[in-house]
């Protein structure tokens, strides 16, 4: 059965296990376990410095981590057949490849790598997105250059797509169009898709998949739907305090004494016990206000 | 304000290795001038003590309160009322003081305060001014000296020349005004490439563009028509050499015929401007009795000599500093060519990097030990001399493979030890340059003969030194899972 489970897994576009890095003696990754279906679109949510950009990197054999393993289409990440690369397409967080390229000269460079490259698409959405196709991608804007890296990533027509704050340095306008693009991708194309971010509302647009990830560890992961039916901010009034669950993904103490939770539904669909006690209250909780409230 | 706190100005708004180098210089300057006011007899002692003083406030003004206009540019910007006043007062009051206080030495005459206005205004013109006539200005001491002695024009001590220092310190002092406002009002909107002036170089706390090779902001600043045109053709995986040097940019990127002919134009118009200047002053010095061609001779071996002491030490710097950006950063190249299909397996990719990256600056040592080869066969009666030239050389080549080596094993040297090599390297290069043409000149020093055998026991030392990083760089890229690890 285990090892049913474990071809499985490594035959997913991403499966990590036990990953653990650190820098300059500070753990960064402390451990992380993640397998990512097929044709999935998995948010990765944390705040600045949290370990998403180096849990990514890990993920696609980019660092080398300290201790666990990684799989990419069942390759170890870190040593890739060219056939598996052609496979993926990773943009990572304010690009700055190949600056003396123009961005057409970039794109005609590296689509000559790609089996699939979609040449018409990079001109088209280049067009669409009005980026100077012949100025060089060192004058461009940071916001530009993100664009680009995205046809570039888009074009190559990835399988796995994983992207790294791919709306950080965007417009409104621009970062919808590219959430309309990956929506499409998953939608119609199966493509599987990794995002990482701290705009919330973008999760809520198109991942079917949210998992936090905070000092280095991944607290919860489920579907985005899932969430405000599976956890909740539970009360506790100072004398109650004590009937607390232990098992709470944070726990904060107000200056009055009172308790707060966040708390989730058992495999029975039941809150903890003392949910139900008198005084104590259960709230519902966006995805931005769970974010903030296991941040915090 | 008073005037002690309007004297912090500059102190307080330039960086500590720019500001601490720079009260170095001029008490060095201040130092050697006193030593030579009091202790040389003579009438150049007057002349010696004012030049060595007066480039102390060149110096002074060119790289050290010229930054003001870097704090007067920042203070607009932010609309602070009343620093731009503060910053023009200081810099008054240092230009008094600086002039003043020398004049109340013994023996120096008032008039000498015209020619002390004029070296600081100098200064500050050559920070102010574009940068492409700061080359000019560099070669200013050079032609003026053999201008001076051919035309037999007064010379900075004599009371004749005062009035002439006046005028163009004056006149020096409105360009300078006008190129201040105009920087100032500039905004966001200064000059870039070569009409940038000096002062603008300083935002970094650096002189020069050292910490900015490989900075891709560098290469937005350069106007159109300097970018390398590039070569993509037949790029792809069947040429995965050429395809990896369109992606390490820089002096790797492959370019059109037409490009390289543009870049090769320019560096020789460039390096003409100093060829002119040292035939033009070899014509005038051979006119006071000299030999003409045995000057333009020794010009040129000297000119070889440098090209290669300079060139070799730069070679390793330039690769190591540009690849250094590259294997640094996380969101440029390497995630890039990490993920790129086509280029083959692991084991493949590292042959590829060492050909690729190694091949570049190794054939660069190669040319130019080939050069001093052919000068050798050339300059028979040099050939002894110029070998030592060549050991530089190849010493150079060991050190430019040890620190890459190292960069891509996943063990990059820390910079003081980068530092530490370089300079040993260079101070052997130096010492390969000066005992041999001290020893072996045309007025030969006894003392420096015995001194020649150790330079190639020094070199071998480095070598040894250098195989021994080779190895540990080569066994780190042996281990890495692919070569586009970050460093």
């Amino acid at each position: 059965m285990n090892a049913m489970l474990r071809e499985t897994e490594t035959a997913a576009p991403l499966a990590i296990h036990g990953l653990a890095h650190c820098y300059e003696g500070v753990n960064v990754l402390a451990g992380v376990d993640l397998v990512l279906e097929p044709g999935s679109v998995l948010g990765l949510i944390g705040r600045n410095g949290a370990g998403k950009s180096t849990l990514i990197r890990a993920m696609l054999g980019l660092l080398e981590p300290l201790a666990g393993s990684a799989f990419v289409f069942g390759e170890p990440a870190l040593a890739l057949s060219d056939a598996c690369k052609a496979r993926i397409a990773y943009v990572p967080q304010q690009p700055e490849a190949l600056a003396w390229l123009s961005a057409r000269q970039m794109l005609d460079f590296v689509g000559r790598f790609y089996p699939c490259w979609d040449k018409g698409f990079a001109e088209s959405t280049l067009e669409r997105w009005q980026i100077p196709p012949n100025k060089l991608l060192a004058k461009l804007s940071p916001g530009e250059r993100q664009r680009v890296d995205l046809i570039r990533a888009l074009a190559s027509q990835p399988e796995l797509l994983v992207l790294d704050e791919p709306a950080a340095a965007l417009d409104p306008v621009a970062r919808r169009e590219l959430l309309r693009e990956v929506a499409l991708r998953a939608g119609e194309s199966g493509t599987t898709v990794l995002f990482s971010t701290h705009i919330v509302s973008d999760l809520e647009r198109v991942a079917s998949e949210v998992a936090f990830l905070h000092q280095g560890k991944l607290l919860m992961r489920c579907s985005v739907d899932e969430t405000k039916e599976r956890y909740a901010r539970l009360w506790l009034p100072a004398r109650m305090s004590a009937a607390a669950p232990n098992a709470g993904l944070s726990r904060r103490r107000h200056d009055d004494g009172s308790l707060s939770l966040v708390v989730e539904r058992d495999a029975q669909g039941r809150w903890p016990e003392a949910a139900n006690l008198a005084g104590a209250r259960v709230d519902a909780l966006g995805l931005e206000d769970l974010f903030v409230e296991i941040a915090e | 304000m008073n005037a002690w706190q309007l004297l912090q100005i500059p102190w307080r708004s330039t960086y500590p290795s720019l500001r601490w180098f720079a009260v170095v210089v001029f008490v060095l300057c201040s130092t050697g001038a006193i030593a030579i006011g009091a202790f040389a007899d003579g009438p150049g002692a007057m002349r010696g003590a004012v030049a060595m003083y007066g480039a102390g406030l060149t110096y002074l003004w060119a790289f050290f309160f010229s930054l003001g206009l870097l704090l007067a540019i920042d203070a607009r910007q932010l609309r602070l009322p009343g620093i731009q006043r503060q910053i023009n007062a200081s810099l008054g009051l240092y230009g008094v003081l600086g002039i003043a206080v020398p004049l109340f030495a013994p023996g120096v005459d008032w008039s000498m305060a015209a020619v002390l206005a004029l070296f600081s205004v100098v200064g500050l013109a050559f920070a102010v001014m574009p940068r492409y006539l700061a080359v000019v200005v560099a070669l200013t001491p050079s032609l003026a000296n053999a201008l001076w002695s051919r035309l037999d024009l007064p010379g900075i001590d004599d009371p004749r020349f005062a009035p002439w220092a006046a005028l163009i310190a004056l006149v020096l002092l409105l360009v300078c005004a006008w190129r201040w406002r105009q920087l100032l009002s500039a905004g966001n909107r200064q000059p870039r490439g070569w009409s940038s002036p000096m002062v603008l170089q300083f935002r970094k706390g650096s002189w020069g563009h050292w910490n900015c090779i490989g900075d891709n902001s560098q290469l937005g600043q350069r106007p159109d028509w300097l970018q390398p045109g590039v070569d993509l053709t037949g790029v792809g995986p069947a040429k995965p050499r050429k395809s990896l040097r369109v992606a390490l940019g820089g002096w790797y990127l492959p370019q059109t015929a037409g490009s390289y002919g543009k870049q090769f134009a320019l560096m020789f118009g460039i390096l003409a401007i100093p060829a002119a200047s040292l035939v033009l002053l070899s014509r005038i010095k051979a006119s006071g009795g000299a030999d003409f061609t045995a000057t333009l001779e020794g010009s040129l071996i000297g000119a070889l000599s440098s090209l290669t002491v300079m060139a070799a030490p730069a070679i390793c710097i330039f690769s190591l500093l540009w690849l250094g950006k590259r294997w640094q950063r996380a969101n440029a190249e390497l995630p890039l060519l990490a993920l790129l299909p086509g280029l083959g397996n692991p084991a493949g990719v590292k042959r590829l990097v060492l050909r690729t990256v190694l091949g570049l600056p190794l054939a660069l040592h190669g040319l130019l030990a080939l050069l001093l080869g052919m000068v050798m066969l050339c300059w028979h009666g040099h050939a002894y001399m110029l070998s030592f030239m060549l050991l530089a050389q190849l010493g150079g080549a060991v050190v430019t493979t040890a620190v890459l080596l190292n960069l891509f094993g996943g063990r990059a040297l820390p910079p003081w030890s980068i530092g530490l090599i370089l300079v040993v390297a260079a101070a052997l290069t130096m010492a390969s340059l000066l005992l041999p043409a001290l020893a072996l000149g045309r007025h030969p020093m006894v003392q420096a003969m015995p001194l020649l055998p150790l330079l190639p026991l020094g070199w071998l030392l480095l070598a040894g030194a250098m195989a021994w990083l080779c190895r540990r760089g080569w066994r780190g890229l042996m281990q890495q899972p692919h070569p586009f690890l970050p460093g």
